[in-house]
């Protein structure tokens, strides 16, 4: 299951019709099964971060905004909704197992803040099951896209 | 990359001139290269799907570059994988249009799944023949509606 939370869909109204700051960049992080994101989740304090010792970052991978780093944009006619995808993402684990527990269940992507547990959740994808790479192998995440849809 | 003597998306997608006119007004210095696909585009690349899954060709224009740092057989190995995990009724059912489906057929749902796969499929084709950020303006039609 992939989708949107509400602080999402707030933030891009907000910005969109208030003008209100851009955030400088935007994250994808990688989260354990422990809590399943849903559209009522407001911030990253709330789900559980793989470990960060061997390959992972704190925060996740960090996202421009521009074309490079959002590679396709897709206007859709004829399914009434508009798409944009994230560039591929890679984790390399390295002295070990990516994650230390089960592994990554979920990607979840975050707009900016120094505070990274208080980075604001806006969208997840379900990695469909735990996924966890052992040394010096990667995680590799395609095709990640947000969809506006008409309903 | 990006085409083999059949499947040469760069030929089947045509270019949008309005959308690349609007997307150099809007963002000069972070401009994409813009496609529209017409319906008459989802057939060709369901046949190429299933000329992969026949094992008569490799999927060579979903190999990416080194350079991007990701192993280039990625997309191709993830795709393909996906496309096995489909039936062939799904296929048969992609080939027609959605309209020729009455709302509740139980078709309608793998005829979704394979439309979907065909649209990531010359998403990436696309992407990679390029070699950089693409946009993609679907045209209104029954081919690829859901």
């Amino acid at each position: 299951m992939a989708g949107w939370t509400n602080r999402g869909k707030r933030n891009v109204l907000d910005e969109r019709y208030r003008a209100t700051t851009l955030p400088t960049n935007y994250y994808v992080a990688l989260c354990r099964s422990t809590t399943s994101p849903t559209a009522d989740i407001n911030t990253l304090s709330e789900l559980t971060q793989i470990s960060t010792s061997t390959g992972y970052t704190d925060g996740g991978i960090q996202l421009t905004k521009n074309s490079t780093d959002f590679d396709v944009l897709t206007e859709d006619d004829a399914n009434d909704r508009a798409l944009i995808q994230i560039k591929d993402l890679v984790w390399t684990a390295s002295g070990g197992n990516l994650d230390s527990g089960a592994g990554a269940r979920w990607a979840v992507f975050t707009d900016h803040n120094a505070t990274v547990g208080s980075r604001e959740v806006e969208h997840y994808w379900d990695l469909s099951s735990d996924r966890n790479v052992s040394d010096g192998q990667t995680l590799t995440l395609q095709d990640c896209e947000i969809r506006i849809n008409e309903s | 990359m990006g085409k083999t003597k059949s499947f040469d998306v760069l030929k089947l997608a045509k270019p949008d001139k309005e959308r690349q006119a609007r997307d150099a007004e809007r963002a000069p210095d972070d401009q994409r290269t813009w496609f529209t696909l017409s319906g008459a585009v989802l057939a060709p690349t369901i046949a190429r799907i299933l000329q992969v899954l026949e094992g008569h060709d490799q999927a060579v224009e979903l190999v990416g570059s080194l350079a991007d740092g990701v192993d280039p057989f990625e997309a191709a190995k993830r795709l393909t994988r996906d496309a096995k995990r489909l039936k062939a009724a799904d296929y048969a059912a992609a080939m027609v249009p959605r309209s020729e489906f009455a709302d509740g057929d139980p078709a309608i749902a793998g005829r979704a799944a394979a439309v979907e796969l065909a649209r990531a499929w010359f998403t990436r084709a696309i992407k990679i023949a390029v070699g950089g950020p693409v946009g993609i303006h679907i045209a209104k039609c029954d081919e690829w509606r859901l």
